[in-house]
């Protein structure tokens, strides 16, 4: 199974670097997403800086759903797909193949983001613990969850339009859990709920869907 | 009674919504059934 | 001769039942039963608040569980995801009327139409988690293909549930003042019973509901597949004609 993951994993992530689909397009769109932001929200009463742990996961969240949608778009193109249930290769580990490299990508956009939000919205960090434990986490249950619902939505005609639907309100907890976190990590805000418990429900949630993509991806990958 | 209103257009919300659905899903089975014979119906 | 459709004596006698139970819930909501001394007649907004919340629950609750056996090699049967899906749908209905009478029960209670508490904004998104289930089951497919999908988004959506109640509620403990219990703690013998009037009333519905929309999805594949049928018999009958004029 971790053979086969590797092995879709790197096949992915080597795409991605001659393509270049993440950082030419989805990295851009990130950005544009807090240039955004900034527009809406006067930049020069000090809102940016005080909500800016809430817009960077928004900001998290739609440039994952392209991550997402381009990671099952590349199967679709060719009848790839088929390609990958024929292959031989364990469903769960293509699942976990899969969600490592979206993981990868999302971590690198995360980076940027973090990055955008310190020069662009004038935050201070006062936490890197919380940001580096917080995103890590966030992330694998995000590339968990993204990747189920990715696959549920691959084949569909429908999937630009179906896949946010299905999966924003499922990581709903992860959005709330760390931006508590970072609302810590960012201004220092004390919070009633410790970040450590923010953190461990987002290793619930990670931990929840990785064991479901496990179980369920064979199924899923079955259906045309 | 006091806010009136407010309990007026929830309770009559309800049964409308209720009723309005329950009254698409029968005309719609109706007219479904009707393409088949009486012994094809999985009930009754 | 009566003309076809999904009624049944079983369902008749359900659906009578049902409406005398709706009359007596009117009567005892709107009129027997006594004003809240706190939230005055407001309170009678729960009566139908309270049972739509429950049965909308016990819908979902239906929908994982016919997701969970359909799944279930022993068990499955296309009768579990018809079941799943007839009571997803029954459930967002419910759902919509209990988020939109707390809505009115909050108006006059605590002068906002919505306030982010625990309780409404977990019952918000799980109005939308079911939405999508019930977009993804519109899509055209085989019935056993989509039964899979479907009973896998349902049960996905399920498992989330849990942890976004911890998620919401932790999130909100700050702000505790809005959450506020619906009922008094002392609750007046009639108005007791009018709420538990509301449960049987909304549960009889939710079962006279469930069963013809049931037996629909029910007519709806065997239209399908009739459809599917003419279409191949078409194809082998334009295949024999090609057949029978070749030299």
């Amino acid at each position: 199974m971790w053979r086969d993951a590797v092995l879709v994993a790197g096949k992915d992530l080597r795409l991605e670097l001659r393509s270049r689909v993440t950082t030419n397009q989805v990295a851009p769109f990130a950005v544009l997403v807090l240039v955004l932001f900034a527009f809406a929200l006067d930049p020069d009463r000090g809102i940016l800086a005080r909500v800016s742990a809430g817009l960077y996961w928004v900001a998290v969240l739609f440039s994952a759903l392209l991550a997402i949608q381009r990671a099952f778009a590349v199967e679709a193109a060719d009848g790839n797909r088929d390609g990958l249930r024929l292959s031989g290769l364990d469903p769960a580990g293509i699942f976990l193949g899969k969600a490592l490299a979206i993981a990868v990508q999302l971590l690198a956009l995360e980076l940027l983001l973090l990055g955008g939000v310190i020069l662009l919205y004038g935050t201070d960090v006062t936490d890197w613990m919380y940001i580096v434990v917080t995103c890590v986490a966030a992330t694998v249950g995000l590339a968990a969850a993204g990747t189920i619902y990715g696959v549920l939505a691959a084949g569909l005609r429908v999937r630009e339009t179906l896949l946010p639907l299905l999966l924003l309100p499922v990581v709903a907890p992860v959005l709330i859990g760390s931006t508590q976190v970072f609302e810590v990590a960012l201004g220092g805000t004390a919070l009633d709920i410790a970040p450590a418990d923010w953190v461990r429900l987002l290793s619930v949630f990670a931990v929840i869907y990785t064991a479901f993509g496990v179980a369920a991806f064979g199924p899923l990958l079955e259906e045309s | 009674m006091t806010h009136v209103a407010y309990i007026a257009v929830g309770w009559i919300a309800v049964f409308l919504v209720v009723g309005l659905y329950a009254l698409s899903v029968l005309v719609k089975g109706r007219r479904l059934a009707q393409r088949f014979d009486r012994d094809d119906l999985p009930w009754g | 001769m009566r003309s076809l459709s999904t009624s049944t004596t079983v369902t008749r006698g359900l659906g009578i039942l049902t409406l005398v139970g709706a009359g007596a819930l009117v009567l005892f909501g709107l009129v027997l039963s006594p004003a809240d001394e706190v939230q005055k007649d407001s309170v009678r907004l729960m009566y139908v608040h309270v049972p739509a919340a429950v049965t909308a629950y016990l819908a979902f609750g239906v929908t994982a569980l016919g997701s969970a056996l359909w799944l279930w090699r022993r068990t499955r049967s296309l009768f579990w995801d018809r079941l799943a899906g007839a009571s997803a749908e029954l459930g967002v209905l419910f759902t919509g009327l209990c988020l939109l009478t707390g809505m009115l029960w909050g108006r006059p209670t605590w002068g906002v139409y919505w306030t982010w508490d625990a309780r409404l904004t977990s019952t918000a998104l799980l109005f939308v988690l079911f939405l999508g289930y019930l977009a993804l089951r519109r899509v055209q497919a085989d019935p056993e293909v989509r039964a899979r999908r479907s009973a896998i988004a349902a049960l996905i959506a399920f498992v989330d549930v849990p942890v976004v109640h911890y998620a919401v509620d932790w999130w909100r403990t700050l702000h505790q003042g809005s959450t506020v219990s619906t009922l008094d703690p002392k609750i007046d013998d009639l108005m007791l019973f009018s709420l538990m009037l509301g449960m049987v009333v909304f549960a009889l519905a939710y079962a006279w509901l469930v069963t013809h929309r049931y037996r629909l999805a029910q007519l709806e594949e065997m239209v399908d597949g009739r459809r599917l049928e003419l279409a191949i018999e078409e194809r082998r009958a334009e295949a024999e004609l090609v057949v029978g004029t070749a030299p």
